[in-house]
C-alpha cells in the first residue's frame, strides 16, 4: 500500500484491520504518530455517538411482543384505518398524565427542591429490618440488596410515605426517594444546577433519583427497575 | 417457528442491539421523542417479520434498514425540527473528565452539523461498527463513494473543532 492510499485509509476507515494497510502505519515514526492520532480520535468519535439509552429500554421493546398482530385483508383495511384514526384520537386525549399524576410529579418535585435530597443530617435512620415490612405491605418484593445501602428511611412527600436511599456508588453517592404510590407513566429530568436528578416511573410509583455532576443515573434507574418487584 | 420461539429469538436481537438502534435512531433525527416513536415502530415491524430474517448473525443490519426506512418513512411525511443538544443529551453514560467532556460535546455538536450524506455512513460505521463493504450495501452506492463520504466526514469534523466552530 501507497503512502496516499494509507492516509486515504486513515481517514475513513482507521479501525481497519486490512494486513497491508496496518503494515503501513507501522512503516515508520510519522506513519505510528497518524495511526495513534486517528485512533485517538475514533476513541472521541464513539464516546460522542454514545448518547443516552433511555431506561429499560429493552423490557419497551420486549413489550410488543405481547400484543398480537393479526392479518386482515384489503377490504377491512380501511375500516381498520377509521377505527385506528378513532383509537388514536381518543389516545392523544387520554396520553397527558392525569391531575393526580402531575400533583404527585410536583410534590416531588417541590420535596426535592426544598430539602437537599443529599442532605441527611436531618433525618433519622431506620433499620432496615423495618424496610422489609414497609415494602411488604405495599405488595412489593425487595430484589435489592440492603447491605449496598449506606442509609434509608422513611420521608413523608406530599400526602405520601416514601423511602430515601442512599446508595455508595463508585462515582459518589447517589439519593432515591422511592414512592411506591406516585405513579408517573415516563422518565422525567430533574437536573438543577448541574446536579444530575431523574424521575423514573417504578413499578406503579415513581423514584426521584439525584447524583453527582457527571453522574450517568439510568444504570441506577434500571436497577431499581429491576430490583423492586409485585408480589 | 411457533410464538415462544419467536418471542425467544426476538428477546436475543433486543438484547444485543437495542441500545445500538436507540442511538442510531437519535442520530438519524436528532429529536428524542422522534428517536422513541421510530425505535418502536421498528422494532413492531421487525417482531411482525422475523421469521422472515434468516439468518441470525444478519440481524443488525436487517435491523439498520428497518430502521432507516422508518426513518426514511416518517421524514417524508413532515421534517420534523430537529433541536439543539440539551443538557439531559450532554448527561453521558460514560464518564470523562472535564476537558474530555467539553470535546465530546463540541465532537457532538459538529456531528449535528454534519450533512446527513456525511453523517449517515459515518454513524454506521460508528455506531453499527459495520464495514465499508456493509455501507455501501445498506445505502445502495459504491465502496469508493463510502470512503469518500467517510473521509469526508472526519475532515469536516476535525475542521470544525480546530477552528471552535462547532459551538
Amino acid at each position: 500500500m501507497n503512502q496516499e492510499k494509507f492516509l486515504e485509509m486513515l481517514a475513513s476507515d482507521p479501525k481497519s484491520r486490512d494486513p497491508d494497510f496496518l503494515a503501513q502505519a507501522e512503516k515508520n515514526d510519522e506513519n505510528r504518530e497518524l495511526y495513534q492520532q486517528a485512533l485517538a480520535f475514533e476513541d472521541s468519535l464513539l464516546a460522542a455517538f454514545n448518547t443516552p439509552v433511555p431506561v429499560a429500554i429493552e423490557e419497551t421493546m420486549l413489550d410488543i411482543t405481547k400484543v398480537s398482530y393479526p392479518r386482515f385483508g384489503k377490504k377491512t383495511i380501511g375500516l381498520l384505518a377509521l377505527a385506528a384514526s378513532l383509537v388514536i384520537s381518543v389516545s392523544l386525549v387520554l396520553f397527558t398524565p392525569p391531575p393526580s399524576e402531575q400533583l404527585a410529579y410536583q410534590q416531588l418535585v417541590a420535596h426535592i427542591s426544598e430539602h437537599d435530597p443529599r442532605d441527611t443530617a436531618s433525618l433519622v435512620p431506620v433499620s432496615k429490618s423495618e424496610i422489609e415490612p414497609y415494602f411488604i405491605q405495599k405488595g412489593i418484593e425487595l430484589g435489592i440488596d440492603l447491605d449496598d445501602l449506606t442509609y434509608i428511611t422513611f420521608c413523608p412527600v406530599g400526602d405520601k410515605q416514601g423511602i430515601h436511599f442512599v446508595l455508595d456508588k463508585p462515582e459518589g453517592l447517589v439519593t432515591v426517594i422511592f414512592v411506591p404510590d406516585m405513579p408517573a407513566s415516563r422518565v422525567q429530568d430533574l437536573q438543577k444546577e448541574g446536579i444530575p436528578g431523574l424521575l423514573a416511573p417504578v413499578l406503579d410509583g415513581s423514584a426521584a433519583i439525584v447524583g453527582q455532576p457527571g453522574q450517568d443515573l439510568y444504570p441506577i434507574a434500571n436497577t431499581l427497575r429491576k430490583g423492586l418487584h409485585k408480589i | 417457528m411457533n410464538h415462544e420461539q419467536r418471542q425467544k429469538r426476538f428477546a436475543r436481537l433486543v438484547e444485543a442491539h437495542a441500545r445500538d438502534i436507540y442511538r442510531m435512531a437519535f442520530w438519524l433525527c436528532r429529536n428524542k421523542e422522534l428517536a422513541d416513536d421510530i425505535v418502536q415502530e421498528t422494532m413492531t415491524r421487525a417482531w411482525k417479520s422475523i421469521d422472515r430474517l434468516q439468518d441470525e448473525n444478519a440481524a443488525k443490519p436487517w435491523l439498520f434498514t428497518i430502521l432507516r426506512r422508518e426513518h426514511a418513512r416518517v421524514y417524508e411525511k413532515n421534517r420534523p425540527e430537529t433541536v439543539e443538544l440539551d443538557e439531559t443529551l450532554l448527561a453521558d453514560p460514560d464518564q470523562h473528565n472535564p476537558e474530555m467532556q467539553e470535546q465530546i460535546n463540541q465532537l457532538r455538536k459538529a456531528i449535528m452539523k454534519l450533512d446527513e450524506k456525511y453523517r449517515d455512513p459515518l454513524m454506521m460505521q460508528i455506531i453499527g461498527g459495520f464495514s465499508c463493504d456493509e455501507i455501501a450495501d445498506q445505502l445502495g452506492i459504491s465502496k469508493a463513494a463510502v470512503m469518500t463520504q467517510l473521509f469526508r466526514a472526519r475532515e469536516q469534523l476535525k475542521s470544525r473543532l480546530g477552528k471552535g466552530l462547532a459551538s
